[in-house]
């Protein structure tokens, strides 16, 4: 039975949502609820109330009120979803982690940290700097995406070609179930007997628990960082390159690429130094022990130059670094320079399908008539090709979205999925059976009633409810 | 016309905001609040809503608009370059325009016309200042620089010292000046900011100095600069700010900081006092003055010069920009104290501003923090240096 | 049961040859429980068929592979088919360029580790017995060795498999590539439940390039106070070693005069390796270790080193093997504590540890009597330090009043809601899992 309806929350739950975190964070005005209804995506949807607890206990408590009453609830970080996996497409409560943003502890001796699922990414970063530690996931909206978020898409960045994505850095989680019990998951040690719940709980995009706290894994600052930009006049060039690079057996810490157009929009935001007039740059990062990183440089920068590139940059400061890295982690959010909207395909392919994935890309782009940029994971073979439209163009949005349904399909064909890091939200429901038998998606059901028997959290988001066709 | 269509110009600005949401990341307001209403891609959607018909315009909606630094710090990182100044400053201008500006908005309004400063005070006030100081300070005589002291200054005891340390140090360099006494009427900064218009403060304060000849305006108050300086008309006479002035006193040679500052010399601390610099809103991003006031710092025998990890272009607000302490003290010193911890930070002992409304902030948050951190202005650390120790 | 029975209904499902009554059965024994019978499907199509089978008629079904880890888990509840998965051999797609591997479950690690470094590639899954052990047993057990430091395990390492349900129905979880977020990672779930929520028939691996040089590097220590200082030493260096192990002194053969002996993994280029090595020799003789030295991976003495590391836990003789987990700073506390049980004589030890990774293996000889206290004591111990324990290898009658896995906690109803979803009968190694799920 599908939970909630706007109808459900009346003043007396209302009164107990006050008595639990305040009045103050607890919103139900209409422009309120318009602000709680977007995310980074093009997906929207208005909630009944938003609150804004301040303590894992608080949340069991809304959990369990949302319980007795079948409130659908809605978990929310920094609301940089980029699938609608964080608006409320059913009403509901949105609950707002934002709050939470403790750290609990950093354990430099284990090398952990624990930390509430509000914090920012970026926040934990700069905490750890000091000790010489990191958190080696690193989403471009790091800035902003908080850890609880990062834990429910299992977050990647350009430093996961080398280190993993959030799963393989995420040891613990505390969470509070759909009935508003809190449970403990994992932590500092390694291999909790039993099933693997945090490997099921990262990922699970908020439909399994809350997430309210984080433990993970520290790193070692590296010893030396080298960043390298390659310029190359032509994107079949780049994407081989990528390929030859990984052949070469070289694990480089990143392998970012961009087109020109994002390019374009970068370099007019941030005059990071990025060359608008050629067609594709690699941003290539080694880390780790300073001793040989210099011959591997050299090995790259041939590699580079066998694919025709028209030269190879070596970040001369970390300001320069800074810079770079700045333009490319930005690269999203500028393009509102081009085009008001835009739809963010998130595909991953095998690396050796890059060159003919992009080529069937731009083909897709020139078919449609639409603008698609591409600032990608490329050692990853995560794609993320940006279709840029104006909304207020009549009939625009069924174009767009044929041609982002078009992109899943061609990398589930070269043996790839349909999506790397932002996960499957409202936006790649329709997707799911391109990769996912019915059977498998029966499989993931189980493990959603296992955990939320009566589809309380998160409801309507990446599971089909019923075997839909993909639209053609 | 209605809000509404007054505000369908600003249509095309905001939908460049394509919800990525890194305005959190800058927004002092949002920091503090960690709700999505304080920051600019809310604000947006909001307004946006507010075209395609989704919302009536209300009181919270204002209230929104209006619970606002306007710092710029969004603008100034916005990927896509989403002219945030104009769509807020058009947003506030059209609900001024529509009678919604929320009530102490509208009670400033009232104390402004009538008694020509911000405070609501008799202007005539406005010279207390320079009482139990040994020097004469001249009113509405003719003179080449006129000092513009400001409503802040002029009227909170608690900042009469920048004031005082000022025209002090014009004395010693033998700067003569006037101000404009009991003629000196607010700027307008705060109702333009609401968006409103103040033609009559403007009409009066240029006639007023513009009749005493002068060549130079000099204010000490950022916010006076930045409207005298960019929201009036041209006159005949230069805006500069003090710190400008100081800064070329002291290439001039006409003062010679020549001790360590006063506070270094009570403690008993060895090495150079530790300044962090804290750039006002209106000086630094609003009108691109960074070099000056840092000028003069490091020109300051004992002083060693720290950047907190925001500064220049990028610098957070005190918390006391905008009419926001009009609107929610409690928040304007919640961000206030915010900006203190970077200052602790970089291991700071001082915070040196050049902004009556920056140093009112930040004080009066450490002095609720019980945090022995003072802040001070440019003026007030350069006059400590000219003076022989006691 | 009765084997004829069987026997009748499973040819429904699969040919007589790969249906086995005969003595084979007693190889499959499960802490002294007998198969009625061993099944040996050719296909993922087959084991769905016979998991269907199984779940319809209530028969307990074990899956196999060549058992180096069957030791580890509870007494069955019920045992009726041993599911031989070796005939599950097949290279299904041996992606160089884009590093991957997808083979068979019944694969063993070493055909494909073989395969794999004809390309200079690596599988860097070196779990004990790594010579027999096959790929679908390694990724049921989460099965680990020393360069898990640098790898991770088969956690980290697997990308997708192919798992058949007790359903009966066969499906394809993950993928082939690092990343994918598309819908629950069950390949996660199913990764270390040996084999009680579905039957791994498939499995896709990342791989790695193969480092162009890799060296052992041995140092001595008279004390544990010592070499634990060195591991904090090396921990917090900016340094990455392969492997970091600790051993006592007297398993070493004719190395024999230290207390522990380090044992550290080092690859990557030549200096990579000569610059570690440098740093690691300067820790050890900060803290007065004897005998620093350095072997090629080559040699013999290198791979004897390598084997006796890797395998300790599977080879060494002793009824008791418990695997300790802790958070990595308390292994050296946890080394120490682990001694009184010698001092006081009820026990002779063995032990291995992994600080890099919280992991201490105890291997202990004692009185036949005393096994089950013994295991108990070691779970609260590591329960108390922030950890917890896994009874790998103890004789069966102490398992009945033993969970191997320890205590459940908060989180034990979630399992038991997943089990009871995914294996509605109860068919998949039945009451082996924690809680005797």
């Amino acid at each position: 039975m599908p939970a909630g309806s706007s109808a459900m929350i009346d003043e007396s739950i209302l009164h107990a949502l006050r008595e639990i975190v305040g009045p103050e964070h607890v919103l139900t005005d209409p422009e309120d609820l318009l602000l709680y209804a977007y995310d980074a995506s093009i997906h929207s949807g208005r909630p009944d109330v938003v609150v804004f607890p301040e303590s894992t206990e608080q949340v069991s408590r809304i959990m369990a009120l949302a319980h007795a009453h079948r409130i659908p609830v809605i978990p929310r970080g920094g609301g940089t979803n980029l699938s609608g996996g964080s608006v409320a497409s059913q009403g509901g409560i949105v609950l707002t982690l934002s709050r939470m943003t403790k750290v609990r502890e950093i354990d430099i001796p284990n090398q952990r940290a624990v930390v509430e699922a509000g914090l920012y990414n970026l926040a934990l970063q700069e905490i750890l700097a000091p000790y010489g530690y990191l958190y080696a996931p690193d989403p471009a909206s790091q800035k902003v995406s908080t850890l609880g978020g990062n834990v429910a898409e299992n977050a990647g960045g350009p430093h996961c070609l080398k280190y993993g994505v959030t799963t393989n850095h995420v040891l613990g989680l505390e969470v509070v179930l759909y009935d508003g019990r809190v449970i403990q998951l994992g932590g500092k040690a390694f291999d909790t007997p039993g099933y693997d719940l945090v490997g099921l709980l990262v990922g699970s995009e908020g439909t399994l628990g809350v997430v309210t706290a984080v433990t993970v894994r520290l790193l070692h600052v590296p010893e030396a960082i080298k960043t390298m930009l390659a310029i190359f006049d032509d994107l079949d060039g780049a994407s081989q390159a990528v390929s030859d690079i990984i052949a070469a057996g070289i694990v480089p810490a990143t392998l970012e690429m961009m087109d020109q157009l994002m390019m374009r929009a970068v370099e007019e935001a941030t005059h990071a130094g990025y060359p608008t007039d050629a067609e594709a740059v690699l941003i290539i990062e080694l880390d780790g022990l300073k001793d040989g990183m210099e011959e591997i440089a050299e090995q790259i920068v041939e590699i580079c130059r066998r694919n025709r590139a028209r030269a190879v940059q070596v970040a001369r400061s970390a300001e320069e670094r800074d810079k770079l890295w700045a333009g490319r982690r930005g690269a999203f959010g500028a393009t509102g320079r081009i085009k008001p909207a835009y739809l963010v395909n998130d595909g991953t392919v095998p690396r050796t399908a890059l060159p003919q994935v992009l080529r069937q890309v731009r083909e897709i782009g020139q078919r449609y008539g639409l603008p698609i940029g591409n600032v990608f994971h490329a050692g990853d073979g995560n794609l993320h090709p940006l279709i840029l439209f104006d909304p207020r163009e009549e009939g625009i949005l069924e174009l767009v979205e044929r041609a982002g349904a078009e992109i899943m399909r061609i990398c589930v064909e070269a043996g790839g999925t349909i999506t790397g890091e932002h996960g499957i939200g409202l936006e790649k429901i329709h997707g799911m059976p391109l990769i996912a038998s019915p059977a498998a998606i029966q499989a993931m059901r189980w493990v959603k009633e296992a955990f939320d028997p009566i589809d309380l959290l998160n409801p309507g988001k990446v599971l089909p409810q019923t075997s839909v066709g993909v639209p053609s | 016309m209605d809000f509404k269509e007054l505000l369908a110009p600003y249509m095309d600005e905001m939908l460049r905001c394509t919800r990525c949401g890194f305005c959190q990341a800058a927004c002092p307001t949002y920091d503090a609040l960690r709700m999505e209403s304080a920051v600019a891609r809310g604000k947006i959607q909001l307004l946006l809503s507010v075209l395609n018909g989704r919302l009536d315009l209300s009181p919270k909606l204002s209230y929104y608009v209006y619970r606002c630094l306007d710092c710029r710090l969004c603008q100034q990182t916005c990927l896509s370059g989403v002219r945030t100044d104009e769509i807020f400053e058009g947003a506030r201008r059209w609900l001024a325009h529509v009678d919604a500006l929320p009530a102490p908005l509208r009670a400033l309004e009232e104390r402004v016309f009538t008694s020509h400063n911000i405070a609501g005070e008799d202007n005539t006030h406005r010279t207390l200042w320079q009482e139990n100081m040994n020097l004469e300070v001249p009113a509405g005589q003719p003179a080449e620089a006129v000092f513009f002291v400001g409503c802040v200054a002029s009227l909170y005891p608690m900042v009469y010292s920048i004031p005082q340390a000022f025209v002090q140090v014009l004395q010693r360099a033998g700067v003569t000046f006037t101000t404009l006494g009991g003629e000196e009427w607010c700027c307008g900064y705060p109702l333009i900011s609401a968006g409103r218009d103040v033609e009559p403060l403007i009409e009066h304060n240029i006639r007023a100095v513009e009749v005493l000849g002068a060549r130079w305006l000099i204010t000490s108050c950022p916010s006076c600069y930045h409207t005298w300086k960019l929201k009036y008309p041209p006159a005949s006479f230069q805006v500069v700010h003090a710190t400008e002035l100081l800064a070329a006193l002291i290439d001039e040679g006409r003062i010679v900081p020549a001790h360590p500052p006063a506070l270094r010399r009570a403690g008993d601390t060895a090495g150079p006092l530790r300044v962090t610099y804290h750039d006002p809103c209106d000086l630094g991003r609003k009108s691109g003055v960074y070099d000056a006031p840092r000028h003069v710092i490091t020109s300051l025998p004992g002083v060693e010069l720290v950047e907190m990890s925001t500064h220049h272009a990028l610098a957070t607000c005190c918390g006391g920009g905008g009419n926001l302490e009009s609107i929610d003290p409690e928040l304007s010193a919640q961000i206030a104290g915010r900006r203190l911890a970077q200052a602790q930070r970089v291991k700071a002992e001082v915070i040196v501003t050049a902004c009556q409304q920056c140093q009112r902030t930040l004080g009066m948050a450490a002095r609720r923090q019980r945090l022995r951190m003072p802040v001070m202005d440019v003026a007030e650390l350069l006059l400590s240096t000219l003076e022989e120790p006691a | 049961m009765n084997p004829e029975e069987m026997l009748t209904k499973l040819e429904r499902v699969l040919s007589p040859q790969q249906v086995i009554t005969s003595d084979l059965c007693s190889a499959c024994e499960v802490d002294g429980r007998r198969p009625s019978i061993v099944a040996r499907p050719q296909d993922a199509g087959e084991v769905g068929e016979l998991l269907a089978l199984c779940s319809r008629e209530g028969w307990g079904v074990i899956p196999w592979g060549s058992g180096t880890q069957m030791g580890i888990g509870n007494i069955p509840r019920r045992y009726d088919v041993a599911l031989d998965l070796g005939a599950l051999d097949e290279i299904v797609d041996y992606d160089a360029p884009n590093l991957t591997l997808t083979a068979g479950a019944g694969c063993t690690l070493r055909a494909l580790q073989e395969l794999v470094e004809g390309k200079r590639q690596l599988l860097p899954l070196d779990p004990p017995a790594a010579e027999r052990a096959t790929l679908g047993g390694v990724v049921a057990a989460n099965a680990f060795g020393p360069s898990r430091l640098r790898y991770g395990a088969a956690r980290d390492i697997v990308l997708g498999m192919q798992v058949a349900l007790a359903n009966g129905e066969v499906i394809d979880v993950g993928g082939k590539t690092v990343k994918n977020v598309a819908g629950y990672d069950l390949t996660r779930a199913f990764i270390g439940s040996y084999g009680t929520l579905g039957v791994i028939t498939r499995v896709t691996c990342r791989l790695f390039p193969m480092p162009p040089e890799r060296r052992w590097m041995l140092i001595g220590f008279d004390r544990a106070g010592d070499a634990f200082a060195f591991v904090q030493q090396v921990l917090d260096s900016v340094l990455l070693p392969t492997s970091l192990d600790l051993v006592q002194g007297r398993v070493v053969p004719n190395r024999s005069d230290v207390s522990l002996w380090g044992v550290i993994g080092l690859e990557g280029t030549p200096e990579v390796i000569q610059r570690q090595y440098r740093d690691l020799s300067a820790m050890a003789a900060s803290v007065q270790a004897r005998h620093v030295e350095q072997l090629a991976d080559e040699e013999p003495e290198g791979q004897q080193i390598r084997r006796l590391v890797q395998d300790m836990p599977a080879v060494s003789p002793e009824p008791l093997v418990v695997r300790l987990y802790v958070p990595i700073s308390a292994v050296g506390s946890l080394w120490s504590a682990v001694q009184h049980l010698e001092a006081e004589g009820q026990a002779s030890l063995n032990l291995l540890a992994r600080p890099g990774l919280g992991v201490l293996y105890l291997m202990a000889q004692a009185r036949d009597a005393h096994l089950s206290l013994i295991a108990s004591t070691l779970q609260s111990l590591a329960g108390e330090m922030g950890g917890h324990a896994i009874i790998e290898r103890i004789p069966a009658e102490h398992k009945a009043h033993l969970d191997v896995w320890g205590t459940p906690r908060s989180d034990w109803p979630l399992m038991q809601a997943l089990k009871a979803r995914f294996d509605p009968a109860g068919i998949l190694s039945p009451g082996r899992f924690i809680g005797r799920l």
